[in-house]
């Protein structure tokens, strides 16, 4: 999951959805253990050490405080944080006051304030009275909970995290002692100890303080989509592993088969193997991602190069009719400058004309192809689907190429065609044949070239088939991407853009585009289209 | 009365068109070649005649000026003496050997001035 580009007041994200969810549910048991002190104190059990009526009501405090807290705010901002941190004070303030009553070894009347507490045997010295853990416990996550938003200082502790560490070091042993059966984990002597109840409810408030949020302290830097992958796949395991390990060696110990050298060896062998394993783990991927960085990289500097050599082409290309257009204009001039008029017949000045003509027409196109790449770029390239027959598409151009041949181009002709009728953008249609047409005739060194259309089902077929030198395999998918051609730039005039949109009019269409070569032997490029929009699948 | 003979090589039919007819208004002869090839052909061909100046242009299919300048060198000295100018739409820097060069669109009276510094 990856909270890099994520503004913090989504709503309904994750960031708020799991703390909220994790306060309610210690609220939920806190409120049920505190109703149950309050008013049938004969359902409890007292056998095992219990959460007191004060700490159920101070961790109640404090989940409603992280509720409250949660970003975005359900009602309204100011009040929900004054209420929150207000809550949050007042659980601190419980935690303090129970703090000091150990420290100064007094009574301040607390202890009992809710419910008289004379029920427990080993308690009977400060009935009623929290642990001192559970006391210190709210001390630090009341002030977690009111340092929620500090953000850190650049190379600065978080100061929330800072707080909390020790509430999860503290929780954490005696959970772990309660999963080993191990009572000096939670019970220090007879009177410090903490209810596992209360040890997880601390547990999962601390977490959701961290969770709530996230862009800061140690969430944020697990969660960066650089690292998620390996805090998904190391957290579990680092927390599991050693809990896993150590009650192994406690099982083997007290079972007497294993003495307490021999428990320290399998344990720390077992914990190094464990470690290597999770390094070696965290090295691959740290690799694999490096590789991918590494390829994207390359990636990207093929991009700025491609690019890079576009704008040159481009602007060679660019300035070629303008270089013709800019003689024949000083041309005239000169020739009014002469005083040559007889040069400037209106049969003459007509042709001319033309000639510019011609040249602006050459710019315009060039400049359709740059716009239409960053239409396609940015998923613009809409159709305007018309009732059009193909084959009098394809006849049309094939004429316009035919009137504008050169003496060198080889001989253009088409197969004799009905009617291909079908749903399509006439222009982009046409655009995409003119294309196909135009590069058979640039690169089929002067031999005839062929196009033919049919029909092939629900698709519309279109081959241009030359004689040219034909292209390499290696070449077949390249010469389709941006600023590709078939061969260097050097040798032939263009953007390198026709084949790429044309491929991107068929796409458009719902059709493909490929070329079927054999080197030596000719090209031939193929287009099939859809009649309809949507063809039947 | 002919003027001095300059070979046009240039891909482009436009601008070659365009750079004959100019040439023609301001009193030079010139012949047209498409390519490398077809101006080393020229040049082969019409050994009987002294050409002035070769206009070049860089960028063309079949042979491209770099390459025809190389093959222009080892022809017999009295061709291979003519002044090149090179004429380009592109960035590229003046090849070596050649008298000048000339980027596409250019002025008109600069392109004379350099058409009669060479031809002298």
């Amino acid at each position: 999951m990856s909270n890099d580009s994520m503004p913090s007041s989504t709503q309904c994200s994750w960031t708020s959805l799991i703390p909220t969810l994790l306060a309610s549910a210690v609220a939920a048991v806190t409120a049920t253990l505190l109703g149950i002190w309050l008013f049938r104190p004969d359902l409890k059990d007292f056998s095992s050490p219990t959460m007191k009526a004060n700490t159920t009501l101070g961790l109640l405090l404090a989940s409603l405080a992280l509720i409250l807290l949660q970003r975005p705010a359900l009602i309204r901002k100011r009040l929900q944080s004054y209420l929150g941190f207000g809550l949050a004070a007042f659980s601190l303030l419980i935690g303090a006051l129970h703090s000091l009553e150990y420290l100064l070894d007094m009574n301040f009347g607390i202890d009992e304030l809710l419910v008289t507490d004379a029920l427990i045997p080993e308690a009977l010295a400060n009935p009623g009275r929290m642990s001192p853990i559970a006391a210190l416990c709210f001390v630090f996550t009341g002030i977690a909970l009111l340092l929620i938003d500090t953000t850190p200082k650049k190379r600065k502790a978080h100061l929330p995290s800072v707080f909390l560490a020790p509430v999860f070091l503290i929780t954490f042993l005696a959970v772990v002692g309660y999963l080993y059966g191990v009572t000096s984990f939670y019970k220090i002597g007879p009177y410090i100890r903490i209810a596992w109840q209360t040890a997880v409810c601390f547990l999962i408030l601390g977490l959701g303080i961290l969770i709530a949020r996230p862009d800061a302290g140690p969430i944020y830097f697990m969660t960066r989509s650089s690292v998620a992958d390996m805090t998904r796949r190391l957290l579990i395991p680092a927390i599991l592993v050693p809990v896993l390990l150590g009650w192994l060696r406690l099982q083997a110990q007290t079972s007497g088969y294993v003495g307490l050298e021999l428990g320290i060896a399998f344990h720390t062998v077992s914990l190094v193997a464990i470690f290597m394993l999770l390094v070696g783990i965290n090295a691959y991927i740290l690799d694999r991602s490096e590789s991918q960085k590494d390829l994207l990289f390359a990636r990207l500097e093929d991009a700025i190069r491609a690019r890079d050599d576009f704008l040159s082409i481009a602007s060679h290309e660019l300035k070629t009719p303008l270089t013709s257009l800019k003689i024949q204009t000083q041309l005239r001039q000169r020739l009014l400058e002469k005083g040559q008029h007889e040069q400037l017949s209106p049969d003459r000045l007509n042709s001319l004309f033309e000639a510019d003509n011609r040249q602006l027409n050459r710019i315009n196109r060039l400049i359709d192809d740059m716009l239409d790449i960053s239409r396609i770029r940015s998923g613009q390239l809409s159709l305007q689907r018309e009732e059009v027959d193909l084959c009098g598409i394809v006849r049309e151009v094939v004429e316009r190429f035919q009137a504008q041949a050169s003496a060198e181009d080889g001989e253009l002709s088409m197969q004799l065609c009905d009617s291909v009728p079908g749903h399509w953008d006439r222009f982009r249609i046409e655009q995409l044949i003119s294309n196909l047409i135009s590069n058979a005739v640039k690169y089929g060194n002067g031999k005839p070239v062929v196009v033919s259309v049919s029909s092939a089902g629900s698709f519309a077929r279109l081959s241009v088939k030359d004689d040219g030198p034909g292209i390499a395999v290696e070449d077949r998918e390249r010469i389709f991407h941006r600023f590709e051609r078939a061969i260097s730039a050097n040798l032939v005039s263009g953007l390198g853009l026709g084949l790429y949109i044309s491929r991107e009019i068929a796409r458009a269409h719902h059709g493909r585009i490929w070329v079927e070569s054999k080197p030596g032997l000719g090209s031939e490029f193929i287009a099939e289209i859809p009649l309809q929009k949507d063809p039947p699948k | 009365m002919k003027g001095p003979l300059i070979l046009v090589v240039d891909d482009d039919d436009s601008i070659g068109e365009n750079i004959q007819e100019l040439l023609n208004l301001e009193g030079y002869e010139s012949l047209l070649a498409k390519d490398g090839i077809e101006a080393l052909t020229i040049l082969r061909r019409e050994t009987d005649r002294k050409f002035s100046l070769i206009l070049l242009d860089l960028q063309m299919p079949r042979m491209n000026g770099l390459e025809f300048l190389a093959e222009f060198a080892s022809l017999p000295p009295q061709t291979s003496r003519v002044p090149v100018l090179v004429l380009t739409a592109g960035a590229a820097a003046q090849p070596a050997g050649v008298a000048g060069l000339i980027r596409k669109p250019f002025e008109y009276e600069t392109f004379l001035r350099l058409l009669k510094r060479h031809c002298a």
